[in-house]
């Protein structure tokens, strides 16, 4: 085993006790005869393994859990509010504010999309019916139009199409 | 921390609340000092363990015990505190580059009256966070679940959601940062 090799292990497995048995044994051998990764394995074990152990637990001040408690009775006090329009609001407010710039895109997108699937059909609807009136009136005017050929004395009904619009 | 006991986590499934705040005082030491040591900041480990057990009880009825609570509890509490980790790097340095975001994070230590009071913690523990502090959040976070959590690699991958090479990978880097900071300190 070479230096390389070794002192990647003393980084991670070997100090960690992940490597298997014959691992460990290849960088202890290596080790024995290898003063630079020895003075490597003990910088390691003091400067960033060891120390960081006894670090241990602390507790959070009591008023935090008085915030929680509050927090969870107010979440099952009866709203009226069905549980999944609040999760569907936490899903948004989590996609917007958690820090995923691809998921707010995508949500921000989405609720374009259906913005104007909402709001775009009536629209479309609208027009289709402002259109449609549009070309009965103007084929109405034409009908009566003097550009057609037609006088006074012609609009006297003298067709049968004539007669049965007017 | 030690693993929950079955029993208590179904009565706490059933609503009562007694039960819930037992689970509470068994795992909020481990939640508020992880989220203390990845966040920096007392404010914000006191949100992000408020927010980690309230998103615990909602999501409590939905736990089916394939995993055990301890992974589950280490994964909520490390993803939540490296979210609020992000949220207040972009607060509170904008465009600044990394080294200058790192910097004000140690430097935050002392300045910010959060970590490092003296009446709370002794010169050598306000100098371990100070030493964390350097560190960016992903690797914090795997050297805390590691070295201060006495984690498995495979925990520590399932807790952050990542792959076990990964977290050799983070390890790796965190150590090597800390003997070249403990180097340029002269210890």
């Amino acid at each position: 085993m070479d230096c390389k090799k070794a002192q990647d292990l003393i980084l991670t497995d070997y100090i960690d006790q992940e490597a298997s048995f014959s691992v460990q044994e290849s960088v202890r051998a290596h080790l024995a005869s290898c003063e630079k990764c020895r003075a490597f394995e003990q910088e390691v074990r003091a400067h960033a393994s060891e120390d960081l152990r006894n670090a241990g637990h602390i507790e959070p001040p009591a008023e935090v859990w008085n915030r929680i408690r509050d927090a969870i009775g107010q979440e099952q006090r009866p709203s009226g509010v069905p549980a999944y329009v609040d999760h569907m609001f936490d899903f948004l407010r989590e996609s917007f504010f958690a820090r995923r710039p691809a998921y707010a895109f995508a949500t921000a997108f989405t609720v374009m999309l259906a913005a104007i699937a909402v709001w775009g059909l009536p629209m479309r609807r609208q027009m289709l019916a402002r259109d449609y009136l549009v070309q009965k009136t103007s084929f109405m005017i034409a009908l009566n139009s003097p550009a057609n050929g037609e006088t006074d004395a012609a609009a006297d009904f003298n067709t049968a199409i004539e007669e049965y619009l007017f | 921390m030690e693993d929950i006991p079955r029993d208590l986590i179904e009565q706490a499934q059933a609503g009562d609340i007694g039960a819930f705040e037992r689970i509470y005082k068994a795992a909020s030491a481990m939640v508020y000092s992880v989220a203390l040591r990845v966040t920096n900041s007392r404010p914000d480990a006191e949100e992000v363990t408020q927010d980690v057990f309230i998103k615990i009880h909602r999501s409590l009825k939905d736990f089916e015990f394939r995993s055990s609570f301890k992974t589950w509890a280490y994964r909520i509490t490390v993803n939540t505190a490296l979210n609020a980790c992000r949220k207040i790097s972009r607060q509170e340095t904008g465009r600044q580059d990394f080294d200058t975001v790192i910097d004000s994070q140690a430097a935050s230590v002392d300045t910010r009256g959060q970590i490092g009071h003296a009446e709370e913690l002794d010169r050598a523990k306000a100098e371990l966070d100070l030493r964390l502090a350097r560190l960016n959040p992903d690797q914090r976070a795997c050297i805390i679940l590691r070295e201060i959590e006495g984690l498995k690699y495979e925990e520590i991958a399932k807790a952050l959601g990542i792959n076990i090479n990964t977290v050799r990978s983070r390890l790796k880097r965190a150590r090597l940062a800390m003997i070249e900071d403990a180097g340029s300190r002269g210890d």
